[in-house]
């Protein structure tokens, strides 16, 4: 018994240590993780048009990702130029009617948000959703561009 | 004039005080040399645009060459004639050394790293022979020699971090010199008579403490390895300040070494040792947060195990039968071997954690800017400056300082770019440090693999 004496405290000392940092949050100790663009997402309290304007951007966005199963910062990327559009386009092989559709579901997606976090009420709700599924591909992609240039 | 070594004459007892320190400090020296570039390494980086698998070779490169090249040098020391064998290394030695530091090119640094690996191991394994006679006693010999292993691998990093602050990458090496030098002119003022030269024939290697030395070797210095990194690449602290911070290292290996001295059971101290050692190890993995006080008890744990494990082991690997020179190789070569296979496992395991953790690292920052409370244009151009400061920074953490302060941020908008600067920092640093915990695990478990040599040992010794 005397020859464990030294291994055991030891091992009691390491225990000791590793136990009181897993305690201490240690394991979790790590980048925080993303939530899915498909998870539902709560708007923040809306005070301007601002607040607004940044709400439905972030909807449409996690809509329009969800739609595409890609990143949220890999779409608004995308956004930003014509360029970067076509590059992102070529390297997931999407259609521009692809991408039209992933908007038209991401604003879709805004739309609902809206309605959820009492923004939008239901007959303004029901006219955006009806005049979204008619708008046309350009002025989709013309109202996302606005969007992003301010 | 020629100065002819072996013609000087022998070495009295007032001359061998000084050629036993001489000796020793080229032991730990040569055995530091594993572990000394460690925090060297971003520097050596810096100069020669190399990858990171690539600059890693400076420390596997050495310790491969030494492993291989640790028994071959034992028959020489043995066969040869010690004195003769140990000046013509450290001849070497210093010359590879002096080729370090002025190394023009990444090739040729690794190139003299490798001829430092051969001669050290030249140096090593004569130095104990000539130790055993200078002290009386192979036992005590053995003890000052494992003694001086034990604390160049302890104190290498914190050395080579100093001087890497205080001078450049370069500095490591001239450093080397000297400390090779001072004994070879000891040696050139007079030889040590030795014994009669014991058969070689019988000195077959003791496998179960040569592996567990390996295995505790593989751990440790793949503790200070990843330790290193992620202190100054992780964490974004000076060379001086990572060494200052990993004294706590060899300071728990002297106090342990002092206190331990006199206990009995070397077998249970060891097993106690490598407990302790993966204990450390496992404790890295899971630090609470990035701060430099977290690795304090760890590190403690680490510099115990060390100075009940390598010594004990050390002696046990040396007490064959035949010549102890060769038993000294065949450590050396353990130890070394063991050195290289845990960074073999443990460098991809990292490399490919960083990059992973990396890009956790970039979708959490992505998140935070796009929930924060700025505007869609802000955000925009807030992302793309960080997008540009993470292009510029390879190999590096990436400061964030520069895209922050590029946005001009106004009086009511500064408190929500300040708040998010520091959320985006400590996501790095979150990911920073994670990147290393897998790799401290496995460390963790390849210290505690050596209890199974010890355990078989200990079951030998018992029949």
């Amino acid at each position: 018994m005397s020859a464990l004496r030294w291994p055991i405290a030891a091992l009691v000392a390491a225990l000791a240590l590793v136990g009181a940092y897993l305690a201490l949050g240690g394991r979790n100790y790590a980048p925080a993780s993303v939530a899915s663009p498909c998870a539902p997402r709560q708007w923040h309290h809306v005070s301007s048009y601002s607040d607004l304007e940044n709400e439905v951007a972030l909807s449409a966005l996690a809509g329009a990702a969800c739609h595409l199963h890609v990143s949220q910062p890999a779409l608004l990327l995308a956004f930003t130029s014509t360029s970067q559009l076509r590059r992102f386009a070529s390297r997931h092989g999407l259609s521009t009617l692809e991408i039209a559709d992933a908007v038209r579901a991401g604003v879709g997606r805004a739309i609902s948000d809206g309605q959820k976090a009492g923004a939008v009420n239901e007959v303004e709700g029901l006219l955006l959703h009806t005049a979204l599924a008619h708008l046309p591909v350009d002025q989709l992609m013309r109202l996302v561009r606005g969007v992003l240039d301010g | 004039m020629a100065v002819d070594l072996f013609a000087a004459e022998e070495i009295d007892e007032v001359r061998s005080g000084p050629l036993v320190v001489g000796l020793l400090l080229a032991v730990a020296t040569v055995l530091a040399d594993s572990s000394v570039v460690v925090l060297a390494l971003p520097d050596v980086l810096s100069t020669f645009d190399v990858s990171i698998e690539r600059v890693s070779w400076v420390i596997t490169g050495f310790n491969l060459v030494l492993a291989l090249a640790a028994v071959p040098a034992a028959y020489l020391a043995t066969r040869a004639g010690a004195n003769g064998v140990a000046a013509a290394g450290l001849a070497v030695f210093a010359l590879a050394s002096a080729a370090c530091t002025v190394a023009g090119n990444f090739d040729v640094l690794l190139a003299a790293r490798c001829v430092q690996a051969a001669s050290g191991a030249v140096v090593v394994c004569a130095a104990l022979r000539i130790l055993a006679r200078l002290l009386g006693s192979p036992a005590q010999g053995v003890a000052a020699w494992a003694g001086a292993a034990a604390i160049g691998a302890a104190v290498g990093p914190a050395a080579g971090g100093a001087l890497t602050q205080a001078f450049s990458w370069r500095g490591v090496f001239a450093a080397q010199v000297p400390l090779a030098l001072v004994p070879l002119l000891l040696l050139a003022r007079g030889r040590v008579l030795m014994p009669a030269d014991v058969a070689v024939e019988g000195a077959r290697p003791r496998l179960a403490p040569n592996l567990a030395l390996a295995l505790v070797s593989a751990a440790l210095t793949a503790a200070l390895f990843l330790l290193v990194l992620e202190l100054v690449r992780g964490w974004g602290l000076s060379p001086l300040a990572a060494a200052a911070v990993l004294t706590v290292i060899p300071a728990a290996t002297l106090v342990t070494a002092a206190v331990a001295r006199s206990a009995p059971g070397a077998t249970g101290l060891a097993a106690a040792g490598v407990i302790l050692i993966a204990g450390g190890l496992a404790a890295l993995a899971v630090v609470p947060s990035a701060s430099i006080g977290w690795t304090f008890l760890p590190q403690a744990l680490i510099g115990a195990g060390l100075a009940l494990t390598l010594p004990g082991l050390t002696r046990e690997a040396l007490a064959g039968v035949g010549s102890l020179a060769i038993h000294g190789g065949w450590t050396i070569g353990a130890r070394h071997a063991g050195v290289v296979v845990g960074l073999l496992i443990l460098t991809p395991i990292f490399t490919a954690d960083l990059l992973t953790q990396q890009a956790a690292a970039e979708r959490s920052g992505a998140s935070l800017v796009l929930n924060s409370r700025l505007s869609l244009q802000a955000k925009l151009r807030l992302g793309d400056a960080i997008d540009q400061s993470l292009r510029t920074t390879r190999n590096r953490l990436p400061d964030l300082g520069p895209a922050f302060r590029a946005q001009h941020p106004s009086g009511g908008d500064r408190p929500t770019y300040d708040q998010l600067r520091s959320a985006l920092t400590e996501q790095v640093r979150r990911a920073a440090t994670h990147a290393f915990s897998r790799a401290f695990l496995v460390a963790a478990g390849i210290a505690l693999l050596a209890l199974v040599p010890l355990a078989v040992g200990r079951r030998e010794a018992a029949a």
